[in-house]
């Protein structure tokens, strides 16, 4: 027998199947060729090595993961909704479902939050399409109020220049030593994508005197706090007393006005007492009154949303 | 309700009958196997638990049809990789591999046995290298030739149940393996002193002739 014949023999010699006849035909071979006997040594590596390659570690958010993904399958399944025909199911619906469990929305207008849901599950693209998209991403972060099938809906859009690990966590609490934040999402964002959240299903907790929600944004060592109200229609003029730190302030002004307002604090703790004593004015106007001898500015970054920068 | 008292069949039953905590059953008896293989084929944790993810959803959803012809590892296996392709169709955009990353993380992400006093630390080193090397090759392989070295060398996997999982003839498996494993093996080529064979040692080329009397080795 030739080399070659020999060769599609080794795998099998190795595996231990061959029969007996040819098993020593490949034997008798190999004691004499050089180049068979490298080539099994060859192969030899795949068999004996890669076995013995080391398992992955299971995370330990795995079986939460599968869970939650499980529950929105349950859901869909008891509503009789075929979450599969349009395949994939967008990965950001799953938290956004279990937020909206765990405000109870669903037992009070299931019909609304499904609207609302119902994109994120049934289209790749879960809002109406963003504005096209540029070639090459910038570092950004916004929340516009978008309509999806007749509700005002928040959607946070966020992209990176570099790969990000980013995380969105809220709570309804303003004080953070109160707060339990919960994940919204969390992962990787790479420069060539663009996270498209949309915010439906977050309500206040009635317990609570805030009226909207806080969002916590941390993008790499990048931390940002948004405001983000309950109410989507803006409010044009407010009257408005205020006295006390500056976050308190900020998310007064933001429930008042019905605006988002992102916070980039210059230090994490950093929260300085503030006094603000306006009558009928424009968001613009009350914020830059507020800021007035803080180190603060602020600018209006999209419709409906006011960041707070560092001087 | 204890897992291992009831076999995959049985947990399956229930669960056809409207019993959610099998299927939970289910889930926890092989979400390993069913993350491992996906981390092999993503090489990447975060992908590998998406991939997982919806391959228990897709379950959830065609479990009841299970016939039981091919075991339910077979059948999962199978899911994993529709899941997988799924997923790569969707990203397309995503590089094949994040090697980069991947080693960053190899400390959290996979289980590297400690050193053993007993153990030569310079054979420990070689190891880990060897490893990476293994890893790297197969990251390489396009998705097709990586899924059949995963699931034969890796996962264990007969050449019958990869066909039944793939839906090939066995024939088709086996050449299929095979133009993986060359591909696999020319990968490793620049790295043959790291597994204690000698690189001028592949340079010369397979004999065509019978075989020409030489220095008489035993190989076994």
């Amino acid at each position: 027998m030739r080399c070659p014949q020999i060769q599609k023999l080794l795998n099998e010699y190795l595996e231990g199947s061959l029969e007996r006849a040819s098993r020593e035909v490949v034997q008798a071979h190999l004691q004499q060729c050089a180049a068979c006997r490298r080539e099994l040594a060859l192969l030899n590596i795949l068999y004996r090595e890669l076995p013995r390659l080391p398992e992955p570690k299971l995370p330990p958010q795995l079986g939460a993961q599968i869970q939650a993904r499980l529950q929105v399958e349950r859901w869909a399944s008891r509503q009789g909704i075929p979450l599969w025909k349009s395949g994939w199911v967008w990965a950001t619906a799953v938290p956004l479902f279990i937020l909206a469990f765990s405000l109870g929305a669903f037992s009070a207008r299931p019909d609304g939050i499904l609207n609302a849901l119902m994109p994120s599950l049934f289209s790749p693209k879960p809002v109406p399409s963003p504005p096209p998209t540029p070639p090459r991403m910038e570092k950004s972060l916004q929340i516009e109020w978008r309509n999806v099938k007749g509700q005002r809906v928040p959607v946070l859009i966020a992209s990176e220049i570099k790969p990000t690990v980013v995380s969105l966590s809220w709570s309804t609490e303003t004080r953070e030593e109160n707060a339990s934040p919960q994940v919204l999402w969390q992962g990787v964002l790479n420069p060539e994508q663009k996270l498209v959240l949309p915010l439906v299903g977050l309500k206040k907790d009635p317990l609570s005197h805030s009226d909207g929600v806080i969002l916590w944004w941390q993008a790499g060592k990048e931390k940002r706090t948004l405001f983000l109200p309950t109410h989507s229609a803006p409010i044009q003029r407010a009257t408005l007393h205020l006295r006390g730190s500056l976050k308190k302030a900020l998310w007064a002004v933001a429930a008042q006005y019905r605006v988002v307002i992102e916070w980039q604090p210059i230090a994490p703790d950093d929260n300085p007492m503030v006094v603000l004593a306006v009558e009928e004015v424009g968001v613009e106007k009350a914020l830059e009154a507020l800021l007035e001898g803080t180190p603060y500015r602020s600018l209006q970054k999209a419709p409906g949303h006011w960041l707070v920068y560092p001087e | 309700m204890n897992e291992h008292h009831y076999s995959d069949l049985q947990l399956i039953e229930r669960f056809r009958q409207g019993d959610q905590v099998a299927f939970d059953l289910l889930v926890h008896r092989y979400e390993k196997i069913v993350y491992r293989y996906a981390y092999r084929l993503t090489q990447n944790p975060e992908d590998a638990a998406e991939v997982a993810s919806e391959t228990f959803v897709r379950m959830y959803r065609s479990l009841k049809n299970f016939r039981g012809e091919a075991s339910l590892s077979t059948w999962l296996y199978r899911i994993v990789n529709n899941a997988f392709f799924d997923w790569r169709k969707r990203t397309p955009s995503r590089p094949t591999t994040s090697l980069e990353i991947y080693l960053e993380e190899e400390a959290t992400h996979l289980e590297r046995p400690l050193v053993n006093p007993t153990v030569d630390l310079e054979e420990h080193v070689l190891q880990q290298e060897r490893w990476r090397v293994l890893e790297e090759a197969i990251a390489k392989l396009p998705d097709y030739q990586r899924i059949m070295i995963v699931m034969f060398h890796l996962e264990d996997r007969s050449y019958e149940e990869i066909a039944k999982t793939m839906n090939l003839p066995l024939g088709t498996v086996k050449s299929r393996l095979n133009r993986a494993r060359q591909a696999l093996k020319e990968l490793l080529k620049p790295h043959l002193e790291l597994f204690g064979l000698e690189g001028s040692l592949m340079d010369s080329e397979v004999g065509e002739t019978d075989a020409v009397p030489s220095n008489p080795e035993v190989i076994e």
